[in-house]
Formats: structure tokens, C-alpha cells, sequence
């Protein structure tokens, strides 16, 4: 079982196109870890601009919330 | 405003990306994705990084410990609960500290870089040796707590000088903001400089350290854990 974890980013983010979320696995060096798999990333955000089938592309899929 | 959440759910290796589109804006609430190390090379510790368009890391979340080959996690990331984590038993410590385990060569009468070779621990994702083994690169703006100690080469002859530079290296002709200048003991036995000391930083900028002595001959510095630089992050501001 997965151990759960619960970790802080800054607050009031406000970022613009090009601007980049990455996930990854880190050694204490800083270099990535070679067989580390991700899977299930979720980014819950506002998108102030609306527009939001443009969030999603590639293997990105968009889930609306139940009020949209 | 509705909340949309964006979704990859297949399984990929890490690094995994997603770059906002063109003509888009996000305000972010909540991060989450499950790690598997079940195949993992090494321990590891899951990471957020947030680059700027031209690829440069600008901002880098990571849990507050590694996780060893084999285990997998389930992270979330949310904003404002402090860089690096927090659990109902522990404070998380957002800093840095490298060491230099190896000896370096100081000329006489030079300005010269120190360097380091291992990192001790850097929940703060400051440290990159392989990039650049001098400096220390701030992720979080804020109130530091800059640290540095080295031992040198047993010599009793005149001046030895430790010092940390913000944006600039001792070796160019930066100017230190702290420093520790002391003569050399007498009598056999190491002399060591250090500090400890203040210091704001925002984003971007980096910390880094210089040496000099004037013995009239090349000295060793380093080749043991008590020679270290370390940064620990006291609080934004």
C-alpha cells in the first residue's frame, strides 16, 4: 500500500502560459532517479480566463467540476 | 470560479510534465500523483518542480524525506503549508548543507572559490555539484541562515580567511558579506574558520564561498565532514 504524503507549495500561485508543472523523483544530488513511474496526476486549479478545453491536450484530460 | 482539474492518468517515468497552453492562466489549489518506486534505482524523494517558459527551474517542492527503492507514495501538494512538508510529529527544515570531503589547494594570496564535492541533505533543492559545485541556488526567497566551516593544512604563518559571497564568486572579485579572518594557530594543530550569519535572499540569487591565506605557500583546505557550507531557510518575509 502507498504510503500517503502531504507536502507544501507556495501559495498564490498565479502562473501563465509556458510556465511548467513537473512531477518528478529526486536523488539527494538532485538528479532523477531512473525507475520511478508516476501515474494519477491531478492538478486542481482555477482557470480565471475560461476557455478550458484548451487545458487539455496531449495526454492531459479535462474533468470539469460539477457546477461547470 | 469552478474548479477544473486536470488529468493524466496513465502510468509514465518521471520526469512528467504539463506545460499551461498558449493564451491560458492557472491558479493551482491542489497537486497530486502517485509515485511507484517499485523499480526505482535508488531511494528518492518526490518532487514538484515548477520551471519558468525557458526551462529553468524556479521553484522546487519536495517531500520532507526519500523514500527507498521499492516504496511507492501517494503525494499531494498544497499551498501554504510550508516548502517541504509538514506532519503532526515534525517542523520540516528547508535548507541545504554541502561538504567537501576532498582537499583543494589554496594558493597563497589568492581569492579563491571553495568548492564541494557531497551534499549532506538539501530539502531545499538548492544544491546542483554536478551543474556547479560552488553555489548554493535559492528556490525560496526569505531569511537565510548561511553557514560555513573549514579546516586547513597545519601551518602556523600569518592570515587565514573564510567568507560567503550573494550573486558573485571570491575568485572574480565578488565581495564577501560575511567573512571570518583570524591568524593561523601556533604551536601544530588545524586552524579552522567559521560563521554563521544572516542573510535575504529572493529567488534566483545564490550563495557561495571564498577563501584566502597568506602563509607564502599553497595550503589544503577540506578532506573531512566538518568542512561544510549550509544554508537553512528561517522564514519568508
Amino acid at each position: 500500500m502507498a504510503q500517503k504524503v502531504v507536502v507544501g507549495m507556495p501559495q498564490d500561485l498565479d502562473l501563465p502560459d509556458g510556465w511548467t508543472f513537473r512531477i518528478t523523483a529526486l536523488d539527494t544530488t538532485g538528479a532523477v532517479v531512473s525507475g520511478v513511474k508516476v501515474s494519477n496526476l491531478d492538478i486542481i486549479a482555477d482557470a480565471p480566463l475560461g476557455n478550458v478545453d484548451t487545458l487539455a491536450y496531449g495526454p492531459f484530460m479535462l474533468v470539469l467540476g460539477p457546477d461547470a | 470560479m469552478t474548479d477544473i482539474a486536470i488529468r493524466a492518468t496513465a502510468t509514465a517515468s518521471v520526469p512528467r510534465d504539463y506545460t499551461i497552453p498558449g493564451a491560458q492562466e492557472l491558479l493551482p489549489k491542489v497537486i497530486s500523483a502517485s509515485l511507484d518506486g517499485s523499480a526505482a534505482a535508488t531511494a528518492y524523494i518526490p518532487t514538484l518542480q515548477i520551471l519558468e517558459p525557458g526551462g529553468h527551474v524556479m521553484f522546487s517542492a519536495p517531500a520532507q524525506t526519500s523514500y527507498p527503492a521499492g516504496a511507492s507514495v501517494d503525494v499531494n501538494w498544497f499551498p501554504g503549508l510550508g516548502v517541504g512538508g509538514t506532519s503532526a510529529s515534525s517542523v520540516a527544515v528547508v535548507g541545504t548543507r554541502i561538504e567537501m570531503h576532498a582537499s583543494q589547494s589554496i594558493n597563497n594570496a589568492t581569492n579563491t572559490n571553495l568548492t564541494y564535492d557531497t551534499v549532506a541533505f538539501d530539502t531545499a533543492g538548492m544544491a546542483n555539484l554536478g551543474a556547479d559545485n560552488r553555489k548554493l541556488t535559492v528556490q525560496v526567497s526569505g531569511l537565510y541562515m548561511v553557514c560555513i566551516e573549514r579546516a586547513w593544512q597545519v601551518n602556523a604563518t600569518n592570515r587565514r580567511l573564510v567568507g560567503l559571497t550573494q550573486n558573485s564568486l571570491y575568485g572574480s572579485g565578488g565581495s564577501l558579506f560575511a567573512d571570518d579572518a583570524r591568524l593561523a594557530i601556533t604551536g601544530g594543530g588545524q586552524t579552522t574558520n567559521g560563521l554563521a550569519t544572516i542573510q535575504q535572499a529572493v529567488v534566483g540569487d545564490f550563495f557561495a564561498s571564498g577563501a584566502n591565506q597568506d602563509s607564502g605557500v599553497a595550503l589544503t583546505s577540506g578532506g573531512g565532514s566538518s568542512e561544510y557550507f549550509s544554508a537553512i531557510l528561517l522564514g519568508t518575509l
